[in-house]
């Protein structure tokens, strides 16, 4: 046994051994003014008491020692084992029999009393409850070759960046990670730098709507295909917002911000003021209407309401109130367009606080590279302020969530600027993140969430269902139901698992919502670098012991409170008779 | 003698040897000649065969018998001291000097005859041989074996169309193929390019060029078309090839369709058709500052150095120049055409062009400044490209303007007052009026005076104008008051005056036809006043009669101002000198052509509406547009994700399909068109797709990633995120807000 010692309850180390030495100083305390001439009598009775506070502390922290039970061992092999572990375990246990794994089939009719060494990356997850009342201690091999993580948001939006994250290990130096789109077109590719293990990230802008898969090709430096691995990526168009700008006075930022949306595709309504009593009137992509003051109800249609901080100054308290009251209560997003005024204002009405920062222009250095003005003011900050664009510390545009909806602003001026400079792209992409952040969310009323966005024939395939939906019934698109489980907290979260029989896209839906379905795509395998961490990691955790060098590996079991409290039991009888037997 | 026979056999074998190769030589060279124009192996074989025997029927070898050879070694050698002949006799049968002498000859021939080179033309041979290969090569290489009509090349494998056939169910057995296939291509002959054969079907030409195909099959057909741009030409039957023949104005794409005997359709694939446009020519001018100026001493020369270079060749190239006269209202331009130096040579792809402009040979001045460029032609017909070089500016310093500008703090204008204008006349004579206390008469009388000369001056100047100084006197008979000299021409005054006042301001009317006029031409003329002519200004229906009778009282008015200066009254001269300047006012506004102003034209407000604050008249102002920009290729995506889906499942391809993939091709041809040679793969894909039903995996997964780099990439463009709102974040978000208070 190593020098460590082990408890059974470590976590009250502390309090006990707080707790002992109290005992004993009390004692000690006790015992102190009737030390008289017998020195040795009182240090006999303060180790006496030691030695019972200590096996009063052993028997609370419960210590573990060491089994040395003999019988035959057990090694099983599973895929990624490494041969030297097998050597030196049959160096140890001459008897020790090896048995290979094979998934879903039992490992042993009746659970075995000895000590089983499972070897490589472990069972698969479906077959580990036969290791429940099993004394068992999992050798992982090396890291599996390749992707062994990978996560991204399977659906996505045409023109929407989808960003793909992962991480490798034991690659080799020159390989090349390549994000293959439709067809095969490379869109993407990191070189691997440091072989032994690191992390990348690729991405690409869908361009067409559709299920569709991409692939992750490992390539050697001459390019020949070393693996590939299917990406399912469910693409939409995106929808369109319903926007509301009101201005003051017509301006040049609402003049290009208002035909980039409505070029975009979106519904744009512009009201601007022309006179007292008198407004100018735009309906872009949609009918016209009547617009009267602005009220809760009329701004319920709306995603987004773009209004400039003079207007909003002006508002009456009935118009502000019913803003403010569809931002909370409809998810509205409210965007002010700040001018002067509205940087020092102490009246403002807005959450916002800006401090002068004496900066007139943002230069913002890649992707896209350009300058952008700025009013000389920061965003004073507080902690719910949620930022949109940010440049190191500096926040460029943030919001607040006010309720189900939020309030935000930007620092920045004068942004059509970059359209009259020639940089509509960085322009659209300054501005599509502002009214997709600002704008009203989208209500799901199912969402769903899986561990990966695939899923293998013929094995359980778990998914979660957020749903405000009472007792939401699922089935797949052949419409066979699948038993949905509640979580025992969570009322709105359910958990189903399904077993697909065919490969391919498969599409389930809640019955009585079918506007949200769930895509995922089936496949015979694929991603088995990844599986075999899953695996790994997975039994890792199951088998959470630690592993003793040079293969020796003995079990362990709680020292048996049998004999501290004899001790203990020892210690008070000598303390109690002491002072009987030889007078105080 | 075996010994010496044998040197002489020896040499006779190498004689002959030297012979046929110089029949082969011969016979290789006129063969490969043969071959390298007419590319046929057989016939150039037997050519070889035929050549090679005439040669041997010239040079006749059998006729080399050892007596000639012992007649050569005597002639050449005189060491042979004329006995090899000796040698072919036998010991035995001649004389012992003879032997003597044979042993001798032998002895002596031995290491002679190596040395001997037999009679042959083996070096002419060579160089035959050597300027034959060359000539075959040379039209090899320049094509002129295509030029005789020998086109029955070897089809390159790659080149040959393939015809699918359009049904693949019906099996018709074995499909007629292409056994021959030609494009030409006639280039227009501005260009000077030699017409392409080529069995390439993909064309790139220049605009303009005639293209034709032909197409031999080697069972019949029934018909064949070729189909570009959605349009359909049947190709005409000659003897046993099919040719079609039209201009090239537009890139696009092709391809061929035949129907065989037994009604099969056949499709062949897309050919792309690039047009490559002529371009203008360019021209480059080097060392030349865009702004020469010089001084009035100075050599006044432009050294211009151009060089012109154009795809096809230069048809033309020379210098437009300007030449202004004069400044502000008072401009004259006079526009030539400068030839370059040297001599231009028509169709040269490249020139380097040079001329020196000498100002003063030009005709120009102090002052002038010459505006040049460089215009090129290049030969395109029916009309050329034409460039122009950017404009160069060359000036000559105007001294006068140069001092003016120097001293310009003055605020006057300092013109040598020469000659006075009406309204000088009038301030002056103003002026003395207000200096009569302050001078002494003689001085007053003097000055009053002159300003009557002046006033005189004036008058001649705009009599001239009307054209009868005739009947007011020529030269005045002024030498009484002593400055008649001055007087009796006013004309050389022009040179320095600032004529604001003379009525031929702005050049309405020619100089030189103004001093004929003035001349003699009148008297000269006795028919002169009983014609209309048109051709003299005074004649001219040009002013109205009344603009006539003006300037008439104008001149009255003038005649009597004089008067009155000259009498020393110049208080009572005044009032005429005003009638006067008003009337010559009147004409010069009436001959004036006004050009409106373009400016910002605010439509008149009411007086009684300004400022009132009223809005009853301004209404709301209501607008509804669809800016929407519409889906760019919408076929094309539609046929990217089914793509995706017959991946997937390797299903057939539907009638459904076969549409959309047409639809898509025709999108991708738009796109083809405007970036030539970027999509014709995908396109021929797509194309095969529409006549196949069972495709294999990799082509659909070709056509897809074709498709997918075609389609542009998406604008970035905002969206509702989605979001679940759960009871928990809800909770959450209520919590931090409280906290946040």
């Amino acid at each position: 046994m190593s020098a460590n010692a082990y408890f059974l309850n470590a976590p009250w180390i502390w309090p006990v051994l707080a707790g002992s030495i109290l005992i004993w100083a009390v004692f000690i305390w006790k015992e102190w003014p009737g030390r008289g001439k017998e020195h040795w009598r009182f240090y006999v009775k303060v180790s006496v008491a030691l030695l019972g506070v200590f096996s009063l502390a052993i028997l609370a922290l419960r210590p573990l020692v060491s089994s040395t039970e003999t019988g035959e061992h057990l090694a099983i092999l599973t895929p990624g084992y490494e041969n030297a572990h097998l050597d030196s375990l049959k160096k140890v246990h001459r008897n020790i029999r090896v048995i290979p794994y094979r998934p879903n089939e039992p490992l042993f009719s009746k659970a075995p009393r000895s000590s089983v060494y499972i070897l490589g990356n472990g069972l698969e997850p479906y077959d580990l409850w036969q290791m429940d009342s099993v004394r068992a201690l999992h050798m992982p091999g090396k890291l599996p070759k390749g992707v062994i993580r990978f996560s991204y948001e399977p659906g996505t939006t045409v023109g929407e960046r989808a960003v793909f994250r992962g991480r490798y290990a034991n690659m080799k130096k020159g390989q090349k990670l390549v994000l293959e789109g439709a067809g095969g077109v490379g869109m993407d590719s990191v070189v691997i730098d440091i072989p032994k293990k690191g992390d990348f990230q690729l991405s690409l802008e869908p361009k067409v709507a559709g299920n569709f898969l991409f692939y992750l090709a490992i390539k050697d430096s001459v390019g020949g295909v070393v693996n590939i691995d299917p990406i399912p990526v469910w693409v939409t168009e995106k929808e369109a917002l319903d926007i509301f700008i009101v201005n003051g006075f017509p301006t040049f930022e609402t003049k290009y911000l208002k035909n980039y949306l409505a070029e975009s595709g979106h519904k744009v309504t512009v009201r601007s003021q022309l006179t007292r009593g008198r407004f100018k009137y735009e309906f872009f992509n949609r009918e016209r209407s009547i617009i009267g003051n602005l009220s809760q109800k009329m701004l319920e249609e709306h995603d987004l309401l773009i209004m400039d901080a003079n207007s909003f100054r002006n508002l009456t308290s009935a118009e502000r109130s019913s803003i403010l009251k569809a931002v909370r209560e409809n998810g509205l997003g409210l965007f002010v367009q700040p001018d002067d005024a509205f940087f020092y204002d102490p009246t403002n009405t807005t959450p916002f606080r800006f401090l002068p920062d004496g900066n007139t222009v943002m230069s913002l250095p890649k992707r896209p590279k350009m300058e952008l003005e700025k009013f000389p003011y920061t965003f004073k900050g507080v902690e719910l302020l949620r930022p949109i664009h940010k440049m190191g510390e500096t926040v460029l545009s943030a919001y607040y969530n006010i309720g189900a909806g939020r309030i935000g602003t930007t620092v920045l001026g004068a942004t059509y600027g970059l359209m009259l400079e020639g940089k509509g792209d960085g322009y659209q992409l300054l501005w599509a993140d502002i009214v997709s952040e600002m704008a009203k969310r989208k209500r799901e009323m199912a969402r769903w969430e899986s561990p990966s966005p695939w899923a293998y024939r013929d094995r359980p395939f778990t998914f979660g269902l957020w749903t405000s939906i009472p007792v939401p019934k699922v089935s797949t698109h052949e419409g066979v139901p699948i038993p949905m489980r509640q979580d025992i907290d969570l009322e709105q979260l359910w958990t189903g698992t399904h077993y697909p029989r065919e490969t391919g896209w498969h599409v389930q839906s809640v019955e009585q919502d079918t506007l949200h379905p769930f895509h995922y795509y089936v496949m015979d395998r694929g991603w088995e670098s990844m599986e075999m961490y899953n695996t790994l990691t997975q039994n890792q955790r199951h088998f959470q012991r630690s592993i003793m060098k040079d293969g020796q590996r003995a079990g362990v079991r709680p020292l048996s409170p049998l004999w501290p409290f004899l001790v203990f039991l020892g210690c008070m009888a000598f303390l109690w008779l002491e002072p009987k037997l030889l007078g105080p | 003698m075996a010994n010496g026979k044998n040197i002489l056999l020896r040499f006779k074998r190498r004689w002959l040897l030297l012979l046929y190769l110089e029949a082969v030589l011969y016979a290789l060279g006129g063969t490969l000649l043969f071959y390298s124009i007419f590319q046929h192996p057989l016939p150039s074989l037997i050519l070889f065969l035929l050549l090679f025997a005439l040669i041997i029927l010239i040079k006749s070898p059998w006729k080399l018998d050892l007596k000639a050879i012992t007649a050569y070694v005597d002639n050449n050698l005189k060491e042979a001291e004329y006995s090899s002949g000796l040698l072919l006799m036998p010991a035995d049968e001649i004389t012992g000097l003879a032997q003597l002498q044979q042993q001798r000859t032998e002895q002596r021939l031995g290491p002679l005859m190596s040395r001997l080179s037999p009679d042959h033309n083996l070096r002419r041979a060579f160089g035959i041989f050597g300027i034959l290969i060359l000539l075959g090569f040379g039209s090899y290489y320049f094509g002129i074996s295509s030029l005789l009509g020998n086109d029955k090349k070897v089809v390159d494998k790659k080149e040959t169309i393939i015809f699918e056939p359009i049904d693949p169910i019906v099996d018709s057995g074995t499909p007629p193929k292409i056994i021959g296939q030609e494009l030409e291509v006639k280039y227009p002959s501005y260009t000077g390019l030699a017409t392409l054969r080529t069995s390439n079907m993909d064309i790139k030409a220049v605009w303009g060029s005639r293209v034709s195909w032909s197409l031999r099959f080697d069972a019949p057909v029934t018909s064949v078309y070729m189909e570009s741009m959605g349009q359909r030409f049947p190709m005409a039957l000659e003897k046993d090839t099919y040719t079609f023949t039209t201009d090239l104005n537009a890139p696009g794409f092709y391809n061929f369709q035949f129907t065989d005997t037994l009604e099969n359709s056949y499709l062949s694939p897309l050919y792309a058709i690039e047009v490559v446009p002529d371009m203008a020519p360019v021209i480059g001018m080097d060392g030349l500052d865009q702004f020469t100026s010089f001084d009035w001493n100075d050599k006044k020369e432009v050294q211009l150095r151009a060089l012109v270079s154009d795809d096809f060749g230069i048809g033309d190239a020379y210098i437009i120049g300007t030449v202004s006269k004069g400044t502000g209202e008072s401009v004259k331009f006079r526009e030539e055409k400068i030839i370059f130096d040297g001599v231009l040579k028509k169709g040269a792809k490249r020139m380097e062009l040079f001329k020196k402009i000498d100002l003063d040979t030009m005709g120009m001045g102090t002052g002038d400044e010459l505006y040049f460029y460089v215009e090129a032609v290049d030969l395109k017909s029916p009309t050329p490209n034409t460039a122009r070089s950017e404009t160069y500016f060359a000036v000559i310093k105007d001294t006068v303007t140069d001092e003016f500008a120097v001293e310009g703090t003055m605020g006057v204008d300092q013109m040598p007052d020469y000659f006075r204008s009406q309204r000088q006349l009038i301030i002056d004579t103003e002026k003395l009026i207000s200096d009569r206390n302050k001078i002494s008469k003689k001085d007053f009388n003097f000055r009053s005076n002159e300003l009557g000369f002046d006033q005189k001056a004036l008058r001649l100047k705009y009599g001239e104008f009307m054209g009868d100084e005739s009947e007011m006197g020529g030269p005045e008979p002024g030498p009484m008051e002593g400055e008649g000299t001055e007087g009796h021409d006013a004309n050389p005054l022009a040179e320095y005056t600032h004529d604001h006042d003379g009525a031929n301001e702005h050049n309405l009317v020619e100089q030189e036809k103004e001093n004929a006029s003035e001349g003699e031409g009148e008297t000269d003329d006795p028919l002169h006043d009983y014609l209309h002519n048109h051709d003299d200004p005074e004649e001219s229906t040009l002013f109205t009669q009344s603009l006539k009778s003006k300037l008439r009282q104008a001149l009255n008015e003038m005649w009597d101002a004089e008067l009155h200066l000259r009498v020393y009254h110049p208080e009572q001269s005044l009032p005429y000198q005003y009638r006067a300047l008003k009337l010559i006012q009147d004409i010069k506004n009436s001959a004036r052509i006004y050009v409106h102003r373009i400016g910002f034209d605010p439509p008149p407000i009411k007086e009684d509406k300004r400022l009132t604050g009223k809005l009853d008249a301004v209404s709301n102002f209501t607008k509804k547009e669809d800016l929407k920009l519409p889906l760019q290729y919408p076929m094309m995506r539609k046929a990217l994700v089914r793509l995706e889906e017959l991946v997937a499942d390797g299903g057939l391809l539907t009638e459904v399909d076969v549409t959309l993939f047409g639809q898509a091709g025709g999108e991708l041809a738009i796109k083809a068109i405007e970036e030539p040679g970027n999509h014709l793969t995908t396109l021929q894909q797509l194309n095969t797709l529409r006549s196949v039903r069972q495709v294999p995996k990799g082509i659909l997964l070709e056509v897809q990633q074709g498709l997918y780099r075609a389609i542009p990439g998406p604008r970035t463009n905002p969206t509702a995120v989605p979001a679940f709102e759960s009871d928990i974040n809800k909770l959450l978000i209520q919590e931090l807000e409280v906290h946040e208070r």
